[in-house]
């Protein structure tokens, strides 16, 4: 129990680091960054949006083939 | 008062024939509803076979639950067998007082007695004037807030300036913790500091609050007029059955029902739920620890009108029942907690598949006392199912319904969790005083103070206990880490994936409520014993905390929050209106605006049209967020000179093929484009509109 409360605290410290390290000004214009957005939506520090990464980059990334085409090729 | 067992059984039968009549409206609303409390209240009285059959303890606060939940889930299904409408609920009605008719008639329904037990309100305390002085501030702060709605979609229901109703809190707050230590005890007092904690969106903002709560309003319209809708979103239907039993029942507004009956339950399932946690331990009970517990814990969840509250609400009676169970070993708790975790997948998987695996683990283990090797590897192999458990059955669920889908290494994307606790986009930190700058601080690490609060303060007798419920916490909070940083699914933005970690994370802060109260209750009866000075320092403290956490529960506009505005106005519902009147009709054009128009729009005038856009169904207005066109929207919206023509000819090409020439171009004072941009618009335009200056409606042909 201990090393599991240990090595989850030094997780979360990690976590609150990396959080404080926001920018201290917005990175969008402040005319067009207060724009409607539906739900909470925090600045992306570290510019890592998954949407954004390919699966041919080179990060660890496993690309799972659709339904359809796992049918297609069994029949 | 006793009411005999055939009094019970012509009760029965009044009550059937009164509610079939209702359904089919025979029966004003307002008898309808006090119809619908009358066979709550009969349900309740017999219940008692149904539990003794469970082997479960009967008390009112389980047969409430028992009760509330058996509706939920039991409507669910007649919903997605038949669709809900008049003689689905009646088929349901007819059941549920059959069960009643085969009790009486199988000897199991005894007379019963009840005892309307006088609660003690206002004890002796009503001589003093320090209850007077707090009740007349929360009166006045109430009452303030009804007085001033808000209709202009105001981002934020604090008054500018409002220094005298934060001083006035403080000071309301200041005596409640001094009657609190002297033990205090007030149910007026405490239930209407908690409304004034947790209910000013639900009363402020009379026209809804934010988006979803529109789509709900038009879905629900949908269901009653036609029993279901499709697609069939298996989340939300634990709410939407039974607003609708209530809508049918008593004719309330699904506005009215949105805004008040979803918060209602929650806050009241909250507040006695605590208090009768806390009586179960043993521990001070004062009804004040609800309110206070709540707002420390919470900085920043306002809004309890969504199915996710709903769903929340069963999963934190839950966690309280689980907690009970790991302390007291009463097998009726954990069934209890299990019926509610049920409850609360049926709402919404999302906060129920979590808690739902935990309970169903610990009822394996329910024998067990969790002190050897075995039973830990047990308990850790429960953690690591319900880790993975949301993101496994999201991404299942997805990738059957064709998505394309990429699995990430979570540790590589670990700052994609962090950015959950960064600002959000409407925070700009340019220029602002010390002090404002102290109190997002406290917001950016409150989180985590909660946590290490809960992981490190240690619980006499109940440290093991404490640590199941932190595993449970843990394993929340690590399904919303792999939920923004380990797959990619089609269809999804980024932006989803960061809402639902978000949720999933409050999911884990709330789940530490049970440690809070039990740390928060102990810690104010051993504060009666601290010299005097100290004690005022430290009441003082926590009051300025607990202010600043009001402050913070709601949006805000302050020299770091810029908030726009995210609900509908009045004036909006003009535009739409003025829109549909010059179509005659929603047929033969299509809307570019923010996404506020399109849901007032579906409020309004219902689902639909929808159009066939390669192979997926495309709605007449920029709907959703993700649509094709609210992504042209969005990219005219935020360009700064460009040329528009090749948006205009993305627009002309989605829509010719579908025989539509023309387009409604909507923007706001709120939101508008750049200067250029509206040049070239109106350039184009062959008709347009100005709406007291608040709302330009340009019309395209192309």
């Amino acid at each position: 129990m201990k090393i599991l409360k240990i090595s989850f605290s030094a997780f979360l410290l990690v976590v609150l680091g990396l959080a404080l390290l926001t920018p201290a000004q917005a990175k969008m214009a402040p005319s067009r960054s207060m724009n409607i957005y539906p739900y909470y939506y925090p600045y992306f520090i570290f510019n890592k949006d998954i949407s954004n990464i390919k699966s041919t980059d080179n990060v660890g990334s496993i690309h799972v083939p659709k339904v359809s085409e796992v049918i297609k090729k069994l029949k | 008062m006793l009411i005999s067992k055939k009094g019970i059984l012509f009760l029965s039968v009044v009550l059937l024939i009164l509610s079939v009549i209702k359904l089919f409206n025979f029966i004003p609303n307002f008898l309808g509803g006090f119809l619908l409390v009358f066979d709550f209240v009969l349900f309740f009285l017999c219940l008692d076979p149904i539990l003794k059959y469970l082997k479960i303890t009967s008390s009112n606060f389980f047969k409430t639950l028992f009760l509330l939940i058996y509706y939920s889930i039991s409507l669910s299904l007649i919903y997605y067998i038949t669709g809900l409408n008049n003689f689905s609920i009646l088929a349901w009605l007819i059941f549920n007082f059959g069960v009643i008719f085969f009790f009486y008639f199988s000897g199991k329904i005894k007379s019963v007695k009840i005892s309307l037990s006088t609660i003690k309100i206002f004890k002796a305390d009503v001589k003093s004037p320090e209850f007077w002085a707090i009740l007349i501030i929360l009166f006045f702060l109430i009452g303030y807030f009804f007085y001033y709605p808000i209709i202009d979609g105001s981002p934020t229901p604090w008054p500018k300036p409002f220094l005298i109703g934060f001083t006035l809190f403080l000071i309301a707050t200041f005596l409640l913790l001094k009657r609190l230590i002297a033990e205090k005890n007030n149910l007026i007092l405490a239930s209407l500091y908690f409304f004034l904690i947790t209910g000013i969106i639900a009363i402020r903002y009379v026209l809804s609050y934010g988006y979803d709560t529109l789509i709900h309003q038009g879905s629900l319209k949908y269901i009653l007029e036609y029993g279901q809708i499709s697609p069939l979103t298996p989340f939300y239907i634990g709410q939407y059955v039974l607003e609708i039993l209530v809508n049918m029942f008593s004719g309330l507004s699904f506005t009215f029902l949105e805004r008040w009956a979803g918060p209602t339950l929650f806050l009241g399932l909250i507040f006695f739920g605590g208090h009768y946690f806390l009586r179960r331990l043993k521990l001070q009970n004062n009804f004040l620890l609800i309110p206070i517990s709540v707002i420390l814990l919470f900085p920043n969840i306002f809004s309890y009108t969504s199915p996710y509250a709903l769903s929340l609400l069963w999963g934190i009676i839950a966690i309280l029942f689980i907690f009970l169970f790991l302390s007291q070993r009463n097998e009726s708790d954990l069934k209890i907690a299990i019926f509610c975790s049920l409850a609360s997948f049926f709402i919404h998987p999302f906060v129920g598949l979590n808690i739902l695996i935990w309970s169903i683990g610990l009822y394996f283990l329910r024998k067990n006392k969790i002190q050897n090797v075995k039973d830990r590897l047990l308990v850790g192999i429960i953690f690591v199912i319900a880790s993975l458990a949301v993101i496994l059955a999201f991404i299942l669920y997805n990738w059957l319904k064709d998505s394309g889908l990429t699995i990430y290494n979570p540790l590589y994307f670990i700052g994609n969790f962090a950015n959950i606790f960064t600002d959000p986009v409407w925070y700009l930190r340019d220029k602002y005083p010390w002090w404002l700058g102290l109190i997002y601080f406290y917001e950016k690490i409150h989180f985590f103070l909660i946590f290490f609060l809960a992981l490190y303060w240690p619980i006499k007798k109940l440290d093991k206990v404490k640590g199941i419920i932190i595993l449970i916490s843990i394993s929340t909070l690590i399904s919303a880490w792999l939920f923004v940083s380990s797959f990619k699914i089609d269809n999804y933005f980024y932006g989803d994936q960061i809402n639902y970690g978000y949720r999933l994370i409050q999911v884990a802060k709330w789940f530490l409520w049970p440690i809070i109260l039990v740390l928060l209750s102990i810690f104010f009866t051993y504060l009666k014993k601290v010299k005097i000075i100290w004690r005022y320092l430290i009441i003082i403290l926590i009051s300025v905390l607990i202010t600043i956490s009001w402050y913070l529960t709601y949006p805000r506009q302050d020299d770091i929050s810029h908030m726009n505005v995210n609900s509908i106005r009045k004036i909006d519902y003009r535009a739409i209106n003025l829109i549909y009147d010059n179509e005659s009709g929603k047929n033969g054009y299509v809307v570019l605006s923010n996404q506020i128009f399109g849901a007032g729009a579906i409020l309004k005038y219902g689902f639909g049209p929808y159009y066939k856009v390669e192979g997926e169904d495309m709605f007449y207005y920029s709907l959703p967020w993700g649509s094709k066109l609210s992504s042209i929207y969005n990219k005219i919206m935020t360009t700064e000179t460009e040329n528009i023509n090749s948006d205009l000819k993305q627009i002309k090409d989605i829509i010719k093929p579908l025989g539509i020439n023309k387009f409604y171009f909507v923007y706001t004072d709120a939101w508008s484009p750049a200067p250029k941009i509206i040049e070239q618009l109106n350039y184009l335009s062959s008709d347009h509109w100005n709406i007291d200056n608040k709302i330009f409606i340009v019309l395209i042909k192309i």
